[in-house]
Protein backbone atom coordinates (compact mmCIF):
# COMPACT_ATOMS: atom_id res chain seq x y z
CA UNK A 1 0.00 0.00 0.00
CA UNK A 2 1.39 3.29 -0.82
CA UNK A 3 1.78 6.10 1.47
CA UNK A 4 -0.66 8.48 -0.02
CA UNK A 5 -3.17 5.09 0.06
CA UNK A 6 -2.53 4.14 3.63
CA UNK A 7 -2.80 8.11 4.99
CA UNK A 8 -6.39 8.15 3.05
CA UNK A 9 -7.25 5.20 4.70
CA UNK A 10 -6.45 5.71 8.45
CA UNK A 11 -8.30 9.26 8.06
CA UNK A 12 -11.36 7.46 6.52
CA UNK A 13 -11.26 4.78 9.26
CA UNK A 14 -10.92 7.44 12.07
CA UNK A 15 -13.62 9.46 10.33
CA UNK A 16 -15.95 6.55 10.59
CA UNK A 17 -15.14 6.87 14.36
CA UNK A 18 -16.07 10.00 14.43
CA UNK A 19 -19.03 9.61 12.74
CA UNK A 20 -20.70 7.60 15.28
CA UNK A 21 -19.96 9.18 17.76
CA UNK A 22 -21.93 12.21 16.63
CA UNK A 23 -24.75 9.89 15.68
CA UNK A 24 -25.79 8.68 18.89
CA UNK A 25 -26.50 12.09 20.47
CA UNK A 26 -28.21 12.79 17.28
CA UNK A 27 -30.15 9.41 17.37
CA UNK A 28 -31.48 10.43 20.50
CA UNK A 29 -32.08 14.17 19.35
CA UNK A 30 -29.22 15.89 20.61
CA UNK A 31 -26.57 17.96 18.38
CA UNK A 32 -23.14 17.66 19.83
CA UNK A 33 -20.90 20.47 19.14
CA UNK A 34 -18.27 19.51 21.58
CA UNK A 35 -17.41 16.22 20.02
CA UNK A 36 -13.92 18.25 20.12
CA UNK A 37 -13.50 18.31 22.75
CA UNK A 38 -14.00 14.63 23.93
CA UNK A 39 -11.68 13.47 21.15
CA UNK A 40 -8.86 15.17 22.80
CA UNK A 41 -9.51 14.01 26.39
CA UNK A 42 -9.24 10.52 24.35
CA UNK A 43 -6.12 11.09 22.98
CA UNK A 44 -4.83 13.00 25.37
CA UNK A 45 -5.62 10.42 28.30
CA UNK A 46 -4.73 7.51 26.51
CA UNK A 47 -1.15 9.39 25.71
CA UNK A 48 -0.42 10.27 29.22
CA UNK A 49 -1.34 6.85 30.04
CA UNK A 50 0.98 5.89 27.75
CA UNK A 51 3.90 7.77 27.65
CA UNK A 52 3.94 7.61 31.21
CA UNK A 53 3.41 4.89 32.66
CA UNK A 54 3.77 1.78 29.61
CA UNK A 55 0.02 1.55 29.43
CA UNK A 56 0.18 -0.94 26.07
CA UNK A 57 -1.48 1.34 23.20
CA UNK A 58 -4.90 -0.25 22.52
CA UNK A 59 -5.45 -0.93 26.41
CA UNK A 60 -4.60 3.07 26.66
CA UNK A 61 -7.19 3.62 24.06
CA UNK A 62 -10.22 1.62 25.35
CA UNK A 63 -9.42 3.11 28.63
CA UNK A 64 -9.50 6.64 27.46
CA UNK A 65 -13.03 5.52 25.63
CA UNK A 66 -14.26 5.06 29.35
CA UNK A 67 -12.60 8.09 30.85
CA UNK A 68 -14.54 10.15 27.87
CA UNK A 69 -17.79 8.15 28.43
CA UNK A 70 -17.55 8.64 32.26
CA UNK A 71 -16.67 12.22 32.01
CA UNK A 72 -19.80 12.75 29.24
CA UNK A 73 -22.12 11.14 31.94
CA UNK A 74 -21.64 13.59 34.31
CA UNK A 75 -21.35 16.86 32.18
CA UNK A 76 -24.85 14.94 30.94
CA UNK A 77 -26.57 15.82 34.29
CA UNK A 78 -26.29 19.53 33.80
CA UNK A 79 -26.39 19.80 29.93
CA UNK A 80 -29.00 17.71 28.98
CA UNK A 81 -31.51 20.12 30.62
CA UNK A 82 -31.41 22.35 27.79
CA UNK A 83 -32.72 21.99 24.17
CA UNK A 84 -32.52 22.07 20.83
CA UNK A 85 -29.92 24.87 19.79
CA UNK A 86 -29.58 25.58 23.22
CA UNK A 87 -28.17 22.25 23.61
CA UNK A 88 -25.64 22.93 20.75
CA UNK A 89 -24.56 26.16 22.49
CA UNK A 90 -23.63 24.14 25.80
CA UNK A 91 -22.10 21.51 24.00
CA UNK A 92 -20.08 23.71 21.89
CA UNK A 93 -19.18 26.19 25.17
CA UNK A 94 -17.90 22.51 26.61
CA UNK A 95 -15.60 21.90 23.77
CA UNK A 96 -14.47 25.23 23.83
CA UNK A 97 -13.32 24.67 27.60
CA UNK A 98 -11.95 21.69 26.67
CA UNK A 99 -9.69 23.15 24.33
CA UNK A 100 -8.47 26.05 26.12
CA UNK A 101 -7.88 23.06 28.87
CA UNK A 102 -5.33 21.03 26.62
CA UNK A 103 -3.71 24.54 25.69
CA UNK A 104 -3.06 25.51 29.09
CA UNK A 105 -2.07 22.06 31.03
CA UNK A 106 1.45 21.86 30.53
CA UNK A 107 2.17 18.81 31.89
CA UNK A 108 1.17 17.65 27.88
CA UNK A 109 2.57 20.17 26.59
CA UNK A 110 0.09 23.08 26.21
CA UNK A 111 0.14 24.94 22.92
CA UNK A 112 3.40 23.29 21.75
CA UNK A 113 2.23 19.88 21.47
CA UNK A 114 2.23 16.72 23.04
CA UNK A 115 4.62 13.30 21.68
CA UNK A 116 2.64 10.13 21.89
CA UNK A 117 5.89 7.19 21.76
CA UNK A 118 3.98 4.18 21.70
CA UNK A 119 2.46 3.24 18.05
CA UNK A 120 -0.61 1.58 16.25
CA UNK A 121 -0.52 1.06 12.51
CA UNK A 122 -3.68 0.88 9.92
CA UNK A 123 -4.35 -2.82 10.38
CA UNK A 124 -5.03 -1.87 14.25
CA UNK A 125 -7.06 0.88 13.52
CA UNK A 126 -9.33 -1.11 10.45
CA UNK A 127 -10.23 -3.40 13.52
CA UNK A 128 -10.86 -0.57 15.88
CA UNK A 129 -13.42 0.92 13.11
CA UNK A 130 -14.97 -2.24 12.56
CA UNK A 131 -15.72 -2.91 16.05
CA UNK A 132 -17.07 0.82 16.73
CA UNK A 133 -19.20 0.34 13.30
CA UNK A 134 -20.68 -3.46 14.85
CA UNK A 135 -21.18 -2.54 18.57
CA UNK A 136 -23.24 0.53 16.95
CA UNK A 137 -25.26 -2.06 14.67
CA UNK A 138 -26.17 -4.43 16.96
CA UNK A 139 -27.28 -1.68 19.53
CA UNK A 140 -29.13 -0.50 16.90
CA UNK A 141 -31.30 -3.95 16.30
CA UNK A 142 -31.60 -4.47 20.56
CA UNK A 143 -34.50 -2.69 22.35
CA UNK A 144 -31.76 0.22 23.40
CA UNK A 145 -32.04 1.09 19.70
CA UNK A 146 -35.71 0.77 19.24
CA UNK A 147 -36.42 2.81 22.29
CA UNK A 148 -33.44 5.60 21.56
CA UNK A 149 -35.60 6.16 18.21
CA UNK A 150 -38.62 6.09 19.89
CA UNK A 151 -37.31 9.42 22.34
CA UNK A 152 -35.84 10.73 19.46
CA UNK A 153 -39.29 11.15 17.50
CA UNK A 154 -41.50 11.46 20.96
CA UNK A 155 -40.21 11.93 24.16
CA UNK A 156 -43.74 12.43 25.91
CA UNK A 157 -44.70 9.07 24.86
CA UNK A 158 -42.01 7.08 25.55
CA UNK A 159 -41.67 8.29 29.13
CA UNK A 160 -45.59 7.19 29.05
CA UNK A 161 -44.34 3.88 28.04
CA UNK A 162 -42.31 3.49 30.76
CA UNK A 163 -39.03 4.60 28.67
CA UNK A 164 -36.34 6.70 31.34
CA UNK A 165 -36.04 9.34 28.52
CA UNK A 166 -33.47 11.33 30.81
CA UNK A 167 -31.22 8.19 31.26
CA UNK A 168 -31.02 7.24 27.51
CA UNK A 169 -30.32 10.69 26.24
CA UNK A 170 -27.26 10.38 28.54
CA UNK A 171 -26.63 7.05 27.36
CA UNK A 172 -26.69 8.12 23.93
CA UNK A 173 -24.29 10.69 24.57
CA UNK A 174 -21.92 9.18 26.55
CA UNK A 175 -21.82 6.38 23.83
CA UNK A 176 -20.54 8.87 21.07
CA UNK A 177 -18.31 10.85 23.56
CA UNK A 178 -16.91 7.02 24.33
CA UNK A 179 -16.34 6.55 21.03
CA UNK A 180 -14.99 9.80 20.11
CA UNK A 181 -12.32 9.43 22.88
CA UNK A 182 -11.57 6.17 21.54
CA UNK A 183 -10.76 7.31 18.03
CA UNK A 184 -8.65 10.20 19.32
CA UNK A 185 -6.72 7.96 20.89
CA UNK A 186 -6.26 6.20 17.78
CA UNK A 187 -5.59 9.11 16.22
CA UNK A 188 -2.74 10.29 18.67
CA UNK A 189 -0.99 6.67 18.75
CA UNK A 190 -0.90 6.56 14.69
CA UNK A 191 0.58 10.04 14.17
CA UNK A 192 2.45 10.37 17.31
CA UNK A 193 1.82 13.96 17.88
CA UNK A 194 -1.16 15.87 19.19
CA UNK A 195 -1.58 19.37 19.78
CA UNK A 196 -4.86 21.60 21.13
CA UNK A 197 -5.40 23.34 17.99
CA UNK A 198 -6.80 19.96 16.44
CA UNK A 199 -9.51 19.79 18.83
CA UNK A 200 -11.26 22.81 17.64
CA UNK A 201 -15.20 23.59 16.85
CA UNK A 202 -14.15 23.52 13.14
CA UNK A 203 -13.91 19.84 13.38
CA UNK A 204 -16.40 19.35 15.33
CA UNK A 205 -18.60 20.79 12.95
CA UNK A 206 -17.28 18.86 10.01
CA UNK A 207 -18.08 15.58 11.67
CA UNK A 208 -21.76 16.57 12.55
CA UNK A 209 -21.98 17.67 8.75
CA UNK A 210 -20.52 14.80 7.06
CA UNK A 211 -23.22 12.59 9.71
CA UNK A 212 -25.47 14.80 8.29
CA UNK A 213 -25.42 14.33 5.03
CA UNK A 214 -24.96 10.40 5.29
CA UNK A 215 -28.42 10.58 7.09
CA UNK A 216 -28.80 10.12 10.55
CA UNK A 217 -31.79 7.58 10.35
CA UNK A 218 -30.27 4.48 9.77
CA UNK A 219 -26.12 2.80 11.02
CA UNK A 220 -25.20 3.03 7.31
CA UNK A 221 -25.89 6.42 7.30
CA UNK A 222 -22.93 8.41 8.93
CA UNK A 223 -20.52 5.15 7.60
CA UNK A 224 -21.52 6.64 3.87
CA UNK A 225 -21.21 10.23 5.09
CA UNK A 226 -17.89 9.57 6.41
CA UNK A 227 -16.49 7.86 3.19
CA UNK A 228 -17.88 10.53 1.16
CA UNK A 229 -16.89 13.22 3.41
CA UNK A 230 -13.18 12.20 3.11
CA UNK A 231 -12.94 10.29 -0.36
CA UNK A 232 -14.49 13.28 -2.67
CA UNK A 233 -11.89 15.59 -2.37
CA UNK A 234 -9.22 13.03 -3.18
CA UNK A 235 -11.12 12.37 -6.45
CA UNK A 236 -11.34 16.20 -7.08
CA UNK A 237 -7.68 16.66 -6.18
CA UNK A 238 -7.01 16.76 -10.26
CA UNK A 239 -8.70 20.18 -10.33
CA UNK A 240 -6.27 21.90 -7.48
CA UNK A 241 -7.39 25.22 -6.50
CA UNK A 242 -10.91 24.29 -7.36
CA UNK A 243 -11.58 21.27 -5.55
CA UNK A 244 -13.10 22.53 -2.64
CA UNK A 245 -15.29 25.06 -4.63
CA UNK A 246 -16.51 21.68 -6.22
CA UNK A 247 -16.84 19.26 -3.21
CA UNK A 248 -19.22 22.17 -1.65
CA UNK A 249 -21.09 22.33 -4.70
CA UNK A 250 -21.77 18.47 -4.81
CA UNK A 251 -22.67 18.87 -1.22
CA UNK A 252 -25.72 21.52 -1.96
CA UNK A 253 -26.97 19.30 -4.67
CA UNK A 254 -26.89 16.34 -2.60
CA UNK A 255 -28.96 17.88 -0.07
CA UNK A 256 -31.32 19.19 -2.05
CA UNK A 257 -33.19 15.98 -3.28
CA UNK A 258 -32.28 14.65 0.02
CA UNK A 259 -32.81 16.81 2.91
CA UNK A 260 -33.24 14.06 5.25
CA UNK A 261 -29.37 12.20 4.36
CA UNK A 262 -28.18 9.97 1.75
CA UNK A 263 -29.58 6.99 3.25
CA UNK A 264 -32.71 6.91 5.12
CA UNK A 265 -34.45 4.39 6.56
CA UNK A 266 -37.62 4.35 4.36
CA UNK A 267 -35.20 3.18 1.67
CA UNK A 268 -33.41 0.23 3.51
CA UNK A 269 -36.96 -1.30 4.63
CA UNK A 270 -37.97 -1.14 1.09
CA UNK A 271 -35.09 -2.89 -0.28
CA UNK A 272 -35.23 -5.31 3.02
CA UNK A 273 -38.71 -5.82 1.83
CA UNK A 274 -37.64 -6.21 -1.85
CA UNK A 275 -35.12 -8.99 -0.78
CA UNK A 276 -37.33 -11.27 1.49
CA UNK A 277 -40.75 -10.80 -0.46
CA UNK A 278 -40.02 -13.60 -2.18
CA UNK A 279 -38.83 -15.40 0.70
CA UNK A 280 -42.02 -14.79 2.33
CA UNK A 281 -44.29 -15.50 -0.24
CA UNK A 282 -42.76 -18.99 -0.60
CA UNK A 283 -43.13 -19.72 3.23
CA UNK A 284 -46.79 -18.98 3.07
CA UNK A 285 -47.40 -20.96 0.06
CA UNK A 286 -44.36 -24.16 1.15
CA UNK B 1 -62.70 -6.67 47.83
CA UNK B 2 -64.52 -7.76 44.57
CA UNK B 3 -66.63 -4.13 44.25
CA UNK B 4 -63.44 -2.00 44.75
CA UNK B 5 -63.09 0.41 41.90
CA UNK B 6 -60.29 -0.05 40.13
CA UNK B 7 -59.84 3.80 39.17
CA UNK B 8 -61.16 5.95 41.17
CA UNK B 9 -60.28 10.16 41.28
CA UNK B 10 -60.90 11.37 44.64
CA UNK B 11 -61.96 15.21 44.70
CA UNK B 12 -59.22 15.93 41.85
CA UNK B 13 -58.09 19.44 40.56
CA UNK B 14 -56.44 21.20 37.77
CA UNK B 15 -54.78 24.66 36.80
CA UNK B 16 -53.26 25.56 34.24
CA UNK B 17 -52.17 29.80 35.61
CA UNK B 18 -55.41 31.35 36.37
CA UNK B 19 -57.56 28.68 34.27
CA UNK B 20 -59.31 25.97 36.93
CA UNK B 21 -59.40 22.85 34.02
CA UNK B 22 -60.73 20.51 36.36
CA UNK B 23 -62.87 21.54 39.48
CA UNK B 24 -62.96 19.00 42.36
CA UNK B 25 -64.06 15.90 40.42
CA UNK B 26 -64.64 12.64 41.80
CA UNK B 27 -65.66 9.39 40.04
CA UNK B 28 -64.92 5.74 39.95
CA UNK B 29 -64.69 3.03 37.21
CA UNK B 30 -65.36 -0.06 38.13
CA UNK B 31 -63.43 -3.43 37.31
CA UNK B 32 -64.52 -4.52 33.84
CA UNK B 33 -67.22 -1.72 33.34
CA UNK B 34 -67.39 -0.29 29.63
CA UNK B 35 -67.12 3.57 30.68
CA UNK B 36 -67.22 6.69 28.79
CA UNK B 37 -66.09 10.41 29.72
CA UNK B 38 -68.21 12.16 27.87
CA UNK B 39 -68.74 16.79 27.61
CA UNK B 40 -69.18 19.66 25.08
CA UNK B 41 -65.37 20.88 23.74
CA UNK B 42 -63.12 22.11 26.44
CA UNK B 43 -65.36 20.52 29.46
CA UNK B 44 -61.58 18.90 30.21
CA UNK B 45 -61.49 15.24 28.98
CA UNK B 46 -58.18 14.98 27.79
CA UNK B 47 -57.12 16.79 31.00
CA UNK B 48 -58.47 14.30 32.97
CA UNK B 49 -56.97 11.00 31.27
CA UNK B 50 -53.25 13.16 31.39
CA UNK B 51 -53.85 13.69 34.58
CA UNK B 52 -54.50 9.68 35.09
CA UNK B 53 -51.26 9.30 32.88
CA UNK B 54 -49.20 11.58 34.90
CA UNK B 55 -48.46 13.87 32.13
CA UNK B 56 -49.57 16.77 33.92
CA UNK B 57 -49.34 17.11 38.26
CA UNK B 58 -52.53 17.36 39.83
CA UNK B 59 -53.30 20.30 42.44
CA UNK B 60 -54.86 18.55 44.65
CA UNK B 61 -57.28 15.72 45.38
CA UNK B 62 -56.13 11.90 44.72
CA UNK B 63 -56.23 9.21 42.28
CA UNK B 64 -55.87 5.72 42.79
CA UNK B 65 -55.38 2.60 40.40
CA UNK B 66 -56.49 -1.09 41.95
CA UNK B 67 -56.29 0.35 45.36
CA UNK B 68 -52.61 2.03 44.95
CA UNK B 69 -52.34 5.73 45.54
CA UNK B 70 -50.39 6.84 42.24
CA UNK B 71 -50.98 10.08 42.72
CA UNK B 72 -47.21 10.71 43.15
CA UNK B 73 -45.98 8.19 41.34
CA UNK B 74 -43.95 9.87 37.88
CA UNK B 75 -45.99 8.98 34.71
CA UNK B 76 -43.02 6.34 33.24
CA UNK B 77 -44.15 4.12 36.03
CA UNK B 78 -48.07 4.64 36.13
CA UNK B 79 -48.29 1.97 32.84
CA UNK B 80 -46.37 -1.01 35.51
CA UNK B 81 -49.44 0.06 37.92
CA UNK B 82 -51.99 -0.38 35.19
CA UNK B 83 -52.85 2.49 33.43
CA UNK B 84 -51.98 2.51 29.57
CA UNK B 85 -53.42 4.90 27.02
CA UNK B 86 -54.52 5.64 23.56
CA UNK B 87 -53.61 9.83 22.35
CA UNK B 88 -56.35 11.98 20.46
CA UNK B 89 -53.77 13.10 17.50
CA UNK B 90 -51.80 9.96 16.25
CA UNK B 91 -47.97 9.48 18.54
CA UNK B 92 -46.76 6.43 16.84
CA UNK B 93 -43.04 6.33 16.06
CA UNK B 94 -43.05 7.57 12.54
CA UNK B 95 -39.75 5.85 11.70
CA UNK B 96 -40.98 2.36 12.94
CA UNK B 97 -42.57 -0.45 11.57
CA UNK B 98 -46.03 -1.39 12.98
CA UNK B 99 -44.36 -4.57 14.49
CA UNK B 100 -41.54 -2.41 16.43
CA UNK B 101 -43.95 0.27 17.22
CA UNK B 102 -46.02 -2.75 19.32
CA UNK B 103 -42.66 -3.81 20.89
CA UNK B 104 -42.03 -0.01 22.21
CA UNK B 105 -45.60 -1.06 23.93
CA UNK B 106 -44.27 -3.35 25.63
CA UNK B 107 -41.12 -1.46 27.68
CA UNK B 108 -42.97 -1.46 31.09
CA UNK B 109 -42.77 -5.29 31.14
CA UNK B 110 -38.91 -5.17 30.13
CA UNK B 111 -36.83 -5.56 33.12
CA UNK B 112 -34.13 -7.50 32.58
CA UNK B 113 -30.87 -6.16 31.12
CA UNK B 114 -30.95 -9.14 28.50
CA UNK B 115 -33.66 -8.19 27.02
CA UNK B 116 -32.68 -4.73 26.46
CA UNK B 117 -29.54 -6.08 24.72
CA UNK B 118 -31.29 -8.49 23.15
CA UNK B 119 -31.57 -7.93 19.52
CA UNK B 120 -34.98 -8.52 18.42
CA UNK B 121 -34.92 -6.42 15.34
CA UNK B 122 -32.32 -8.56 13.57
CA UNK B 123 -34.09 -12.12 14.85
CA UNK B 124 -37.81 -12.96 14.98
CA UNK B 125 -39.27 -16.17 17.26
CA UNK B 126 -38.64 -14.57 20.73
CA UNK B 127 -41.46 -14.70 23.15
CA UNK B 128 -41.71 -10.64 22.82
CA UNK B 129 -41.97 -10.73 19.48
CA UNK B 130 -44.87 -14.05 18.89
CA UNK B 131 -47.00 -12.26 21.60
CA UNK B 132 -46.86 -8.81 19.42
CA UNK B 133 -47.71 -10.61 16.34
CA UNK B 134 -50.29 -12.39 18.03
CA UNK B 135 -51.94 -9.00 19.32
CA UNK B 136 -51.52 -7.69 15.79
CA UNK B 137 -53.53 -10.74 14.44
CA UNK B 138 -55.95 -10.55 16.21
CA UNK B 139 -56.40 -6.94 15.81
CA UNK B 140 -56.62 -7.59 12.05
CA UNK B 141 -53.38 -5.91 11.43
CA UNK B 142 -50.57 -8.64 10.91
CA UNK B 143 -50.28 -7.93 7.16
CA UNK B 144 -48.91 -4.82 8.11
CA UNK B 145 -46.44 -5.82 10.63
CA UNK B 146 -43.35 -4.81 8.12
CA UNK B 147 -44.39 -1.98 7.35
CA UNK B 148 -43.67 1.55 8.53
CA UNK B 149 -46.00 3.24 9.93
CA UNK B 150 -45.59 6.80 8.28
CA UNK B 151 -47.48 5.12 5.05
CA UNK B 152 -50.40 3.76 6.48
CA UNK B 153 -53.78 4.85 6.42
CA UNK B 154 -55.51 6.81 9.35
CA UNK B 155 -57.59 3.78 10.49
CA UNK B 156 -55.25 1.73 10.48
CA UNK B 157 -52.65 3.78 12.74
CA UNK B 158 -55.51 4.43 15.41
CA UNK B 159 -55.53 0.44 15.72
CA UNK B 160 -51.94 0.42 15.83
CA UNK B 161 -52.02 2.49 19.29
CA UNK B 162 -54.69 0.55 20.51
CA UNK B 163 -52.83 -3.06 20.26
CA UNK B 164 -49.65 -0.92 21.51
CA UNK B 165 -51.50 0.61 24.53
CA UNK B 166 -52.62 -3.26 25.27
CA UNK B 167 -49.36 -4.69 25.29
CA UNK B 168 -47.82 -3.09 28.46
CA UNK B 169 -49.60 -5.31 30.50
CA UNK B 170 -52.13 -2.79 31.85
CA UNK B 171 -55.68 -3.40 33.72
CA UNK B 172 -57.31 0.28 32.54
CA UNK B 173 -57.17 1.18 28.76
CA UNK B 174 -57.66 4.79 28.35
CA UNK B 175 -58.60 5.65 24.90
CA UNK B 176 -58.59 9.27 23.65
CA UNK B 177 -61.24 9.67 21.24
CA UNK B 178 -60.52 6.21 19.20
CA UNK B 179 -63.35 6.42 16.87
CA UNK B 180 -62.96 10.08 15.51
CA UNK B 181 -62.01 10.15 12.27
CA UNK B 182 -62.94 7.04 11.78
CA UNK B 183 -66.19 6.03 8.47
CA UNK B 184 -69.04 3.96 9.78
CA UNK B 185 -67.38 0.51 9.00
CA UNK B 186 -64.16 1.31 10.57
CA UNK B 187 -66.10 2.20 13.92
CA UNK B 188 -67.73 -0.79 13.77
CA UNK B 189 -64.73 -3.10 13.41
CA UNK B 190 -63.64 -0.96 16.54
CA UNK B 191 -66.28 -1.60 18.33
CA UNK B 192 -66.14 -5.21 18.00
CA UNK B 193 -62.06 -5.36 18.56
CA UNK B 194 -62.96 -3.28 21.66
CA UNK B 195 -65.48 -5.81 22.80
CA UNK B 196 -63.08 -8.49 23.05
CA UNK B 197 -60.41 -6.51 24.76
CA UNK B 198 -63.37 -5.91 27.29
CA UNK B 199 -63.97 -9.29 27.73
CA UNK B 200 -60.58 -10.42 28.04
CA UNK B 201 -60.59 -8.83 31.50
CA UNK B 202 -59.20 -4.92 30.60
CA UNK B 203 -61.58 -2.26 32.07
CA UNK B 204 -61.91 0.32 29.18
CA UNK B 205 -62.03 4.01 29.40
CA UNK B 206 -62.58 6.41 26.72
CA UNK B 207 -62.94 10.16 26.12
CA UNK B 208 -65.16 10.23 22.89
CA UNK B 209 -67.26 12.66 20.95
CA UNK B 210 -69.58 9.72 18.81
CA UNK B 211 -72.87 9.67 21.23
CA UNK B 212 -73.55 6.67 19.15
CA UNK B 213 -70.84 4.74 20.00
CA UNK B 214 -70.55 5.46 23.31
CA UNK B 215 -74.38 4.37 23.31
CA UNK B 216 -73.43 1.09 21.75
CA UNK B 217 -70.78 0.31 23.60
CA UNK B 218 -70.59 1.76 27.18
CA UNK B 219 -72.38 0.70 30.67
CA UNK B 220 -71.33 3.74 32.11
CA UNK B 221 -71.04 7.13 31.34
CA UNK B 222 -69.64 10.02 33.68
CA UNK B 223 -70.36 13.75 31.85
CA UNK B 224 -68.55 16.99 32.38
CA UNK B 225 -68.38 20.12 31.69
CA UNK B 226 -65.88 22.97 32.41
CA UNK B 227 -64.16 20.54 34.59
CA UNK B 228 -66.98 19.35 36.80
CA UNK B 229 -68.95 16.79 36.79
CA UNK B 230 -72.59 17.53 36.34
CA UNK B 231 -73.79 13.62 36.04
CA UNK B 232 -73.37 10.09 35.97
CA UNK B 233 -75.00 7.09 35.15
CA UNK B 234 -75.88 4.25 32.14
CA UNK B 235 -76.31 5.75 28.66
CA UNK B 236 -80.00 6.00 29.17
CA UNK B 237 -79.98 7.72 32.55
CA UNK B 238 -77.56 10.48 31.21
CA UNK B 239 -79.31 11.55 27.85
CA UNK B 240 -82.85 12.09 30.03
CA UNK B 241 -80.53 14.05 32.45
CA UNK B 242 -81.72 17.78 31.92
CA UNK B 243 -78.00 19.19 32.74
CA UNK B 244 -76.53 17.10 30.37
CA UNK B 245 -79.67 18.18 27.72
CA UNK B 246 -78.55 21.74 28.91
CA UNK B 247 -74.55 21.64 28.87
CA UNK B 248 -74.73 20.17 25.12
CA UNK B 249 -77.99 22.09 23.82
CA UNK B 250 -78.10 25.56 26.27
CA UNK B 251 -80.37 26.15 28.70
CA UNK B 252 -83.99 26.97 26.62
CA UNK B 253 -84.03 24.02 25.46
CA UNK B 254 -83.83 21.93 29.09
Amino acid sequence: MSGYVEGILVILLLNVIFAYAVYWPLAAGQLNLGVAGFVGIGAYVSAYASNEFGIPPYIACVGAGFVAFALALVIAVPVLRTKGIYLALATFAFGQVLQSLFLNLEIVGGAAGYPVISYIGVGGIAVCTAAVFLITAFLDRTRFGLNMVAVHDDEAVSDLFGINVRAYQALAFALGAGFAGFGGALYGHHFSYIEPQNYSILFSISIVLFVLLGGTQTVVGPLVGAAFFTLLPEVLRGSEEWRYAIFAVCIIVIMIPRPQGLITSDQLSALRQFLVRDRLREERHG
Amino acid sequence: MADQPILSLDCVSKSFGGLNVIKNLSFDVRCGQRTALIGPNGAGKSTVFNLISGVFPVNSGRISVNGNDITNVPSRKRMKLGVSRSFQNIRLVQHLSVLENVLVGQTPRVTSLGDILYPIRMTSGSHWQCEAMEVLERAGLAAFARDHVGNLPYGVQKQIEIARALLGGADILLLDEPAAGLNPQETEDLSTRLHQIADSGTTIVVVEHDMQFVGAFCEYVVVLNFGEMIAEGTPQEVRRDPHVIEAYLGSDVA
